[in-house]
């Protein structure tokens, strides 16, 4: 039968000609091959998931963790932008006296390091 | 036994009911997966990704429905997202030599080389086009099945099988005088 592209019904000669160019050979040691592959994906107990199945099931909730991640990193940036002249951190109690510690109140309330001359200075200080 | 009842055994862990499946379907996945990928073995192995597929989610098919469309969803979506992750090869150029070209080969020659042609054809349509014409000419589904395989309207399949035809129509015409010869 001679078929023509308006057809509705299948193309019986376009068909058998098709079926011919795309059949594969040896279709017995196919179906041996996929049953091969079910047994050792059964025995070794993961007839579920091929590696990329795997990544492609994180692949949205990792994104989606990711951005999360960015948004509270951008969002604490913005924050130590604003307070940028302010310490971020203290390191010591600046009313703490100076008998409490031995040590001038400078020393705890700065951020910077002490000066070393200032440290042996104080340590080499007649009476202390 | 009809393919709902293997479903449900092979989703039961019935191997022999899954192998019946795969038996009654081999033919159709490969070529499924075929008209896909233009290498035989990338479509095998497309086709083996299907089946495996199909029984992993074995307990998603709805048995009211025929397993065939639903199986040939899981192997087109296989076949293209090999085709996706595969890096570009060399492909082998198949020759598009018509049959006036040089001396008249054997008999098998002239039957291979025909293939060849006519699978090249089928390579340069967009593959919605391939799939739906080969389910609908070689393996005979409907348009609606067809629709539920590609997850198109059925409009869609209709015009997808007319321009494959006329496409693979027309390079069949270079073979009109041998073709009682070679398919």
């Amino acid at each position: 039968m001679r078929g023509s592209p308006f057809d509705h019904r299948p193309d019986r000669e376009l068909g058998k000609a098709l079926r011919t160019a795309l059949s594969g050979q040896d279709e017995a040691a196919f179906v041996k091959r996929v049953m091969a592959r079910v047994s050792e994906l059964q025995e070794g107990g993961s007839i579920g998931l091929l590696w990329w199945e795997v990544l492609g099931a994180w692949a949205r909730p990792g994104l989606a963790a990711a951005a999360l991640g960015l948004v509270v990193g951008a969002m604490i940036w913005a924050a130590s932008l604003r307070s940028g002249d302010q310490p971020a951190t203290a390191l010591g109690d600046p009313l703490q006296s100076v008998g409490d510690t031995g040590m001038p109140a400078a020393f705890l309330a700065t951020t910077q390091p002490p000066n070393l001359d200032n440290v042996l200075a104080i340590g080499f200080e007649p009476g202390r | 036994m009809e393919d709902a009842e293997l479903a449900a055994l092979a989703h039961a862990g019935d191997r022999e009911a899954f192998g019946e499946l795969v038996q009654r379907y081999a033919g159709q996945a490969r070529r499924v997966a075929r008209a896909v990928l233009a290498n035989e073995a990338d479509a095998d192995d497309a086709a083996q990704d299907g089946f495996l597929s199909a029984l992993r989610n074995m307990g998603r098919y709805d048995p009211r429905r025929p397993f065939g469309p639903w199986l040939m969803r899981i192997v087109a979506n296989a076949a293209t997202d090999r085709r996706r992750r595969q890096k570009v090869r060399a492909a082998d150029q198949i020759s598009s030599q018509t049959p006036s070209a040089g001396p008249l080969p054997d008999r098998e020659a002239f039957r291979r080389q025909f293939r060849a042609a006519l699978t090249a054809a089928l390579a340069s349509l967009p593959e919605r086009r391939r799939i739906a014409v080969v389910l609908f000419d070689v393996e005979g589904y409907s348009h609606q099945d067809i629709a539920d395989v590609l997850n198109v309207p059925v409009g869609t399949v209709r015009s997808d099988v007319f321009h494959a035809r006329r496409a693979l129509r027309s390079k069949l015409a270079e073979w009109e005088d041998l073709k009682e010869e070679i398919v």
